[in-house]
């Protein structure tokens, strides 16, 4: 549920608008779902390729963009049998996340930002952590094209996973003060 | 050589990639988070575990209930089995010599005891409306679950 309310203020940040929580929904709305497709068996649990936390974690990140998708106008896309851009095929089999060679959800939801809000979400967010070097580090890995994954990040820095994961939630929290606390 | 993101979109989605990586690592942690929601961590536990039981219990319920109606058509349809006093003891023997050669009951026990030649008219007649029921019997088993 700690998951579900990460990604939803994450998203929120991203688009800049209460779209995950569009039709009424909340983080709470889209575990209960992923709990109800695994008892149901729709989910098609597979312990061998992945924990139940896990499944569920994918399964409301994967709901989740589906709702913000749907939010942003662009429910009428329809996905074809192995669409790379389908969250609910290829992550729900998968049980892992993707980097972002390929284009993700979130590249889609992201693209479809006007440049100039998003423009002014990564300033603020820049401005935020100006005095901060550990945090602005990260960032500027990131900006140089590594991998957005902690232990990429961590090889890059030449430190520690947990300390990178310590750094991302720090950078997450300033986001999230940054949209009045609520991203 | 790695490439960085190309616009501010694409480090948008670079962050919010490395930001949805990481998940709380601790119960206090998670907490945190839930109360930075608004939420109440204990009433949230409660409500999923109440939900959960819930779909258990619906689950269970709904196989009770498929097996149930399976069983009720099973004793309708066997209790209609009736063979006709018309058939002759040569029909009656083709008809259950007809059956051994069914796969579903060529195996069935019905036949290792009785040797329909040597059974009166009356056991030949019982034996046929045995064999029907293990007949219907087979079809249902063969029917793909409700479920």
């Amino acid at each position: 549920m700690a998951h579900a309310v990460i990604l939803a203020r994450t998203y929120r940040w991203a688009a800049n608008e209460s779209a995950v929580l569009a039709k009424g929904l909340s983080p709470e709305d889209f575990v209960a779902k992923a709990i109800e497709l695994v008892i149901d068996g729709k989910a098609g649990w597979d312990p061998a390729r992945g924990t139940l936390v896990t499944l569920l974690k994918t399964i409301v990140k994967n709901e989740m963009l589906k709702a913000l998708d749907s939010a942003a106008g662009r429910h009428e896309r329809r996905f074809a049998p192995g669409d790379e851009t389908n969250p609910t095929s290829r992550e729900a089999e998968k049980h892992q996340d993707i980097g972002p060679s390929n284009p993700t959800p979130e590249d889609l939801i992201c693209r479809a930002q006007d440049e100039a809000v998003v423009g002014k979400k990564i300033d603020d967010l820049l401005e935020a952590i100006d005095d901060t070097e550990e945090l602005l580090n990260v960032v500027e890995k990131i900006m140089d094209g590594v991998e957005p994954r902690p232990r990429f990040i961590a090889e890059a820095l030449g430190i520690s996973v947990d300390e990178v994961n310590n750094r991302l939630k720090r950078l997450r929290r300033k986001a999230a003060d940054i949209s009045g606390g609520d991203a | 050589m790695t490439t960085g993101p190309k616009d501010n979109r694409e480090l948008l989605s670079a962050l919010v990639h490395a930001f949805s990586a990481v998940s709380p690592d601790t119960a206090t942690e998670a907490d945190l988070e839930l109360k930075a929601e608004g939420l109440v961590p204990r009433d949230v536990g409660d409500r999923f575990e109440e939900l959960a039981r819930g779909l258990l219990n619906k689950r269970r319920l709904s196989w009770q209930d498929s097996a149930r109606r399976r069983l009720e058509r099973m004793r309708s349809q066997v209790s209609r089995v009736e063979v006709s006093t018309d058939l002759n003891r040569g029909e009656l023997i083709e008809r259950i010599r007809a059956a051994r050669a069914d796969p579903r009951l060529a195996a069935h026990t019905l036949f290792r005891k009785r040797n329909p030649e040597e059974a009166t008219l009356e056991e030949l007649r019982e034996l046929l409306e045995e064999v029907e029921k293990a007949r219907i019997l087979a079809d249902l088993e063969r029917e793909p679950s409700e479920e």
